[in-house]
């Protein structure tokens, strides 16, 4: 109660210093995760945090803060329940309320193919111990009593993954809390701080270039999403990932009547309701590659058109606002995370495409273990860098068209 | 759309082997209509020829009744009213055949493929406008002249070939999506009062192209 | 309903009570004129609020409209018999016990949810109140309360040379200047009639006449009144939202324009000081509008805050309108606004002055937002107070005073305000200027944290009213001036638009067989693909079960003869002398070699070595090749076709005549027989032997033959142009009519595929399966020169597998699982069934599956889960039904 009525600095400014154990590029929820796992299990306290703009600037703010661990892989099954339970006991740990709602996810199938690939994934949860299953029309109604089941739609709903502990948090407040914390360890924030190149010598980066300076780096990571093949690029190291943008928009606030999050890939969209009543309604990646997070008014009609093809009663409700993030797509939708092979301190923490919000937790508390003891922990070693040079990819594509 | 036009109780008679929709209400009515506002008819049977590869660009001489539109490079549509379809074809033959070796030309008959939807009347270009990201004013999109577009995401081709002093466009698309394509004409045609003709009004109208 | 011609009066109701309304009126003006005052409750404290701007910028007067919440009733016209009720209230807007949270707000500081509940448990227990008090708007109803009438939503696409956006004097002046030059113009106005702030300012009425008369008469010039552009999209690209005249729902325009002149002028937004969201405070330009459009005199004795011309002007608008002007006081002396729930006077230095009005003469904030969009900056200047446009891109300007002409501050920047909780910089959301001290001294000193840490400027008023203050905030607070603060992002839509204007007419595109109404008529149980509608299954009772229905289905297939409409396969005409070398490169098999009259399945793969496509490739003749294509992916096809076709220079020329072909497969035993009463092709296996195409006649119509076997029976895919399809399929029924000919559907055909163990790509395999792993290794031909996929595909089959595609029989009775179950090993995940059937030849199901390489292997047992138990079966990679294919070649 009494923390209601502090008001200390959640971070404070630095001088930028010379040299660093480790230097991590991107203070988004990836960044940020990995410098408070590293401080917090591994005492390690010499970090900076660089970021290019205001602190959540890239994707951390502007994902629509879904979470959930109905993959469609183990790999990606276990690593994503993890991220969840760490989640889960995240607001308790740094004392600031991530006001996360397990209000429940559902995955529409509208085609056979569509719901087979739904069992796969309701299958595989299921042997793994997560809370996920079939359930059909009757039901989600039940569950959604807004949402459109009958025959009148284009595409009717036939089944859905339905995910209790699935739900949406406040992104923002992830970024916050992560930042508080790791200031109060002792570990710099440094906002509005670009990189603009990385020097390089001996199978080493030795040193970060900014705006504000060079800093030499023991460490380095790469946790930049969407900008991540720019800054592995200054590295020398290149990367199988492309960057297109995903677009989202918001409503104006209406009264809760929507309490589960609702995803439908064959109509590439996703709604649900925040906590102070917007609807935000989610669109599949843009099919093109770009850098623009301006967001365009074919996907907003799309978007729309979508949202209403389920809750067609929402039709006069207004669009207050659009805007896109880029993602950092691989080749099989799952994640980067690991040491690079050129390049012995250089790390990186990327590919997280339209889902590393989510995936934060636990990619920041393993690739701190694998920066602190040098070892790959299991649970991230299929998103190694070299499986692309092995051919060993993860199977996420095929679950991924919109799964967020 | 036969089947279409039998539940919108159409009057359907044989023209050339074809099933044609004569009228649906009245002829007379129906060209009230399309000379105050606007009307649609389903020209799906009217011949159609897709030409290749060559300098197809500049085609010979044709009929005269024949619709040239240029897809893209070394692609053209050729339309032509039915009765000219044996001749229109001997003309694209024989320009076929008299191709050089080394630029070959390639003709292929694609009646079927296409749906072909004629807009006409003085509201024409409105509707057009609330089905297509195009611009049917004079200037953009003059007589006889065509453009790739699309309505609702499918991909149409609009060509303008006009009824004398009355506007007139053809909008073609797949042939799957002929039955589609015309409720959705249909349907954003309402606010401009559109009416369907059949091919008793088409054939006074286009008695007065020159 | 009550109807009226539009010069009389007429009446709504407002919660059941009518209220009577003039011609013209908005139904705020109405509700005012007949003595309301409190139009809405705010969202976190429930406050009172009444009219504020009358412009439709405010959140003050958002009600619900004949069940549409969230409308602004001050700009939106009255009509006879409509509905309006208050939104956000319990139970009344005179008496709202929410109201008691603002005693409360000591508790509940600026981002007092981050920093309570932290612990789980309670967390869960307190979030469902916490989210009841949420939102503003009604929900909507449920989907069975739902009428389910589609409202009718148009769109329109407009294409000009120069848009104008804003109707006022510079709008009026830019497009007479731009039609004279010759140009079309397309004046887009957010008023039901030209002349901007003209129109309510009595001095400037013959100005507003002429103007808008010499628009109205100009050549070229296309008005769109009540529209608002919402975005300035890349293009040229402006998204536009216009009302209806008259009722009905708002459409969306698109608008192409070479140039775009931006002259939407300023709003005007409050100035601080405590107490300045009581009913009773109003904008200086909210006043003027309900005195000159709609003739109301808003109050009896007015305190006007302001100084210099504009507060003159509006004291003697007020003294000719017979309301008695107290004081004007500069902005800077003003200590409070003093009243319960409506003003009742403002207290100075010089102590209380009674009131019932406050008119404020606010920032005036240049509607640049639109401007930002486009890529121009937004600066600050102090002499004009306003953060003005500049380095706009080409083909955009600003006009008026939007880009800060005849602007001058309202008060110095960054102002001052008191540090109170009364004292709101952002209506929408109740932000308070302490609020936003407390956050910036905790760090949220960045405009954009500041923004999402304290919500301002994120509700409906889209930051019109609130951006300049809470920027001179944050200023004042961090020491940095106006311009180094900066402004936030503007995003579009803004103004907001509705879901369904954006969503435009409900009409999803249908793909249609030429066989459809013969479908329709023969009991067909509808299933999408795609865009296709295709058969299931044909019902002949509505009773009969799924598994009924295919039994008979299938069984004529088998045992005699049965057609399958496979109009929705690709079907691609490749010609040109050359048209070899193109399929030679893009498939994995080769076809430049293949002979004219034969056919070969045919696979697509992509550089990595995945299977993107199958279908089969016939040779016409020598430079002709037919192709089919699954049906999902021939737009794929065409496009990768073309894609490699690009700067070759070969003579090759690809046409899809998907929908100029109705195909139909006639398989079965008695298929022989039934086709050969309708063709003189000779069609003995001598003459016409499986895997080869003849062209011919079938029925009368031009017709391509293909001998192949999807379905494991004699067969022929026969094409025919599409206008002869009925007449084919009905000729095929009836000569089959005596060898019990049946129709089938997709779903028969699915169960007679795969006791075949032919794969469905898509179905089968996924976005990354290899012709090694799904176990047709024979579809690549390595020694070929070059074609896409080669290398990886090298690479690839000598690798040892991740996983492998198998077949497999279930070996207990009535275990049947359903496509998407795992394979299991040792309790865990160990693989997943693509599809699986009961196969009638078998006895039990039969199914293929995923499972890792090393499980695959031809008689292990495995366990499949069926209705989450696991069940024995076990692995054949022959097929299940005719393995040596002796019946297809019969």
């Amino acid at each position: 109660m009494r923390q209601l009525f502090r008001n200390d600095r959640m971070w404070r400014a630095h001088e930028l210093k010379g040299a660093y154990d480790i230097v991590i590029i991107g203070a988004g929820v990836h960044g940020l995760a990995t410098a408070y796992y590293l401080g917090r299990r591994y005492g390690v306290r010499k970090i900076a945090l660089l970021d290019k703009g205001y602190l959540g600037y890239g994707a951390s703010g502007r994902n629509t803060a879904i979470l959930r661990s109905n993959y469609r892989t183990p790999e990606g099954v276990r690593f994503y329940n993890a991220s969840l339970k760490l989640y889960e006991e995240l607001s308790a740990e740094l004392g600031w309320n991530l006001l996360f709602s397990q209000c429940g996810h559902l995955t529409l199938g509208h085609t056979d193919t569509a719901v087979a690939g739904l069992r796969v994934r309701a299958e595989t949860n299921q042997l793994l111990g997560v809370d996920s299953r079939i359930i059909y029309p009757a039901e989600i109604q039940k569950l959604v009593p807004h949402i459109d089941c009958s025959d009148r739609p284009r595409y009717p709903i036939m089944a859905a993954l339905y995910h209790p502990p699935g739900g949406i948090i406040r992104h923002d407040a992830v970024v916050w809390g992560l930042a508080r914390a790791c200031d109060r360890m002792g570990i710099e924030i440094h906002p509005l701080t670009e990189a603009t190149g990385v020097r390089v010598a001996r199978r080493r980066a030795e040193a970060v270039l900014t705006n504000r300076g060079e800093v030499a780096a023991g460490t380095v990571v790469n946790a930049t999403a969407g900008w991540a093949s720019t800054i592995c690029k200054m590295a020398g190291v290149s990367m199988p990932i492309v960057t297109p943008p995903l677009q989202a928009c918001v409503t104006e606030p209406l009264k809760p009547f929507l309490d589960a999050v609702i995803v439908s890939a064959s109509l590439h969209v996703y709604v649900n309701q925040t906590g102070r009543g917007e609807l935000v309604i989610g669109s599949e990646i843009d099919p093109y590659q770009s850098y623009s997070m301006k967001g365009t008014l074919p996907t907003l009609e799309q978007m729309a058109s979508s949202a209403l093809e389920l809750f067609p009663q929402l039709h006069n409700i207004r669009v207050l606002r659009q805007w896109a993030g880029i993602c950092d797509m691989t080749p099989d939708f799952a994640p980067i995370i690991g040491r690079c092979e050129e390049l012995d301190n250089f790390h990186v923490d990327v590919g997280w495409g339209t889902y590393g919000f989510k995936a934060a937790p636990a990619a920041g508390r393993y690739l701190a273990e694998l920066i602190a003891t040098g070892k790959v922990p299991d649970i991230i070693a299929a998103f190694s860098p070299e499986r692309f040079r092995r051919r060993r990819l993860v199977g996420e594509k095929a679950a991924a068209a919109v799964s967020h | 759309m036969a089947e279409r036009c039998a539940q919108s109780g159409a009057t359907v008679v044989v023209e050339r082997g074809w099933e044609t929709v004569s009228h649906y209400t009245s002829p007379e009515e129906e060209l009230e209509a399309v000379r105050r506002s606007v009307g649609l008819a389903d020209l799906s049977r009217i011949p159609k020829f897709d030409v290749r590869g060559g300098c197809s660009d500049t085609l010979p001489e044709l009929d005269a009744q024949a619709g040239i539109w240029p897809q893209r490079p070394g692609e053209t549509l050729v339309t032509c009213p039915p009765e000219s379809a044996a001749a229109v074809r001997e003309q694209l033959d024989r320009y076929a055949s008299a191709a050089g070796e080394d630029a070959p030309v390639y003709v292929s008959d694609v009646t079927a493929v296409y749906t072909a939807l004629m807009l006409a009347g003085p509201e024409s270009g409105n509707v057009l406008g609330r089905l297509a990201d195009i611009d049917a004013s004079d200037t953009a999109l003059p007589n006889l002249d065509c453009v790739q577009t699309g309505v609702h995401h499918v991909h149409a081709m609009v060509a303008r070939q006009d009824l004398g002093p009355l506007p007139a466009y053809l909008i073609f698309t797949g042939r799957e999506y002929g039955e589609w394509l015309w409720d959705t004409v249909m349907l954003a045609g309402v606010s401009c009062g559109i009416q369907p003709f059949g091919s008793k009004a088409q054939q006074t109208l286009e008695a007065a192209r020159p | 309903m009550a109807q009226a011609s539009p010069s009389e009066g007429f009446s709504f109701l407002l919660n059941d009570k009518p209220i009577q309304a003039k011609a013209g009126d908005s139904i705020g003006a109405a509700m005012f004129r007949a003595g309301v005052r409190v139009f809405t409750r705010s969202f976190k404290h429930h406050r009172p609020r009444g009219l504020l701007c009358v412009a439709g910028n405010c959140p003050n007067c958002l009600m619900n409209v004949d069940g549409t919440p969230n409308v602004r009733v001050c700009t939106t016209p009255a009509r006879p018999g409509m509905r309006v009720a208050p939104q956000n209230v319990f139970p009344s807007l005179e008496f709202d016990v929410l109201a008691a949270s603002q005693k409360f707000d000591w508790l509940m500081p600026v981002g007092w949810y981050y920093k309570t509940f932290t612990r789980r448990p309670v967390w869960n227990a307190v979030e469902p109140f916490i989210r009841k008090a949420a939102g503003l708007g009604e929900a909507p109803p449920s989907i069975d309360r739902f009428s389910g009438e589609d409202p009718d939503y148009e769109q329109r696409y407009v294409h000009t040379e120069v848009a104008v956006l804003g109707g006022g004097p510079s709008g009026l002046t830019a497009a007479l200047e731009a039609s004279r030059q010759g140009s079309r113009v397309t004046l887009i106005d957010e008023q039901p009639q030209l002349g901007g702030h003209l129109r309510f300012t009595p001095s400037d009425a013959e100005r507003r006449r002429v103007l808008a008369g010499q628009v109205e008469a100009a050549q070229g010039v296309e008005v769109l009144s009540r529209a608002q552009c919402f975005g300035l999209y890349e293009d040229g690209l402006l998204g536009v939202v216009q009302l209806p005249r008259d009722g009905g729902e708002e459409s969306l325009i698109h608008v192409r324009a070479e140039r775009v002149v931006v002259a939407t002028g300023v709003i005007e937004a409050p100035l601080l000081f405590e107490n300045n969201d009581l009913v009773g405070v109003m904008l200086s330009s909210g006043v003027e509008r309900l005195i000159g459009l709609y003739g109301i005199v808003p109050g009896r004795r007015a305190v006007i805050v302001g100084d210099g011309p504009r507060a003159g002007r509006i004291a003697s608008l007020l003294k000719d309108s017979g309301v008695d002007v107290a004081a004007t006081v500069r902005p800077d002396q003003v200590l409070s606004v003093t009243g319960a729930a409506q003003a009742d006077g403002v207290r100075t230095a010089g102590g209380k002055i009674p009131c019932d009005l406050v008119v404020v003469c606010g920032h005036l904030v240049p509607n640049a937002g639109l401007l930002h969009q486009a890529g121009g900056s937004l600066d600050w200047s102090d002499e004009n107070g306003a953060f003005l446009p500049t380095r706009l891109p080409p083909h955009v300007e600003a006009a008026g005073q939007v880009k800060g002409s005849d602007l001058t501050a309202a008060v110095p920047s960054p102002p001052a305000y008191p540090d109170s909780k009364r004292c709101y910089a952002c209506l929408c959301e109740d932000v308070t200027t302490s609020d936003l001290r407390t956050a910036i001294r905790e760090g949220f000193d960045h405009i954009e944290t500041l923004k999402r840490y304290t919500t301002v400027s994120m509700g409906p008023c889209q930051g019109r009213m609130c951006q300049i203050s809470s920027i001179g905030v944050c200023a004042r607070e961090t020491g940095g001036g106006m311009g180094e603060t900066g402004v936030t992002t503007s995003r579009p839509p803004n103004p907001s638009i509705s879901l369904g204007a954006l969503a435009g007419p409900r009409h999803p595109p249908v793909k249609r067989s030429p066989l459809h109404h013969e479908h329709e008529a023969l009991g067909a149980v509808w299933m999408n693909m795609g865009q296709w509608k295709r058969p299931r299954y044909y019902a002949p009772e509505p009773d009969w079960s799924e598994q009924r229905i295919v039994e008979r289905e299938y069984r004529a297939v088998r045992e005699r003869v049965g057609v399958v409409d496979v109009g929705p396969l690709g079907k691609i005409e490749v010609r040109g002398r050359d048209s070899g070398k193109l399929l030679d490169k893009v498939y994995t098999h080769r076809f430049g070699s293949l002979k004219a009259g034969r056919v070969r399945y045919a696979v697509i793969c992509d550089e990595t070595g995945t299977i993107l496509d199958d279908g089969t490739i016939s040779r016409l003749a020598d430079d002709h090749y037919f192709l089919t294509t699954t049906t999902g992916n021939l737009e794929f096809v065409v496009q990768w076709l073309e894609w490699w076709l690009v700067e070759t220079g070969w003579d090759v020329h690809i046409a899809d005549v998907t929908g100029g072909r109705s195909s139909i497969n006639v398989a079965g035993p008695k298929a022989r027989e039934v086709l050969a009463e309708l063709t003189d092709i000779d069609l003995e296996t001598a003459a016409f032997k499986y895997m080869a195409c003849r062209r011919g006649e079938v029925a009368g119509a031009p017709a391509v033959l293909l001998r192949i076997g999807f379905v494991g029976e004699m067969g022929w895919e026969v094409h025919v142009p599409a206008d002869y399809g009925v007449h084919v399929w009905r000729s095929v029924l009836a000569a089959g009519k005596e060898h019990g000919i049946l129709p089938f559907g997709v779903e028969t055909q699915r169960v007679l595929r795969l006791e075949k163990k032919h794969v469905i790509v898509g179905v089968d395999t996924d976005a990354l399966s290899n012709p090694y792993e799904a176990d047709i290794p024979w579809v690549t031909k390595l020694e070929k020169q070059d074609f896409i996929g080669k290398a990886s595909l090298g690479t690839l089959q000598s690798a040892a597998a991740n996983e492998r595609l198998i077949g497999f029989t279930m070996l207990e009775d009535g275990k049947v699982p359903e496509d998407g179950s795992s394979v299991m090993l040792d309790g865990r995940p160990a693989g997943r069934v693509t599809s699986a059937r009961y196969s009638f030849v078998n006895g039990t199901a039969v199914g293929l599956a995923w499972v890792s390489d090393e499980l695959a292997e031809e008689g292990r047992e495995i366990d499949v889960r069926v209705g989450g138990k696991p069940a024995r079966a076990r692995i054949q990679q022959a097929a299940f039904y005719d393995p040596e294919g002796r019946r297809l070649r019969m």
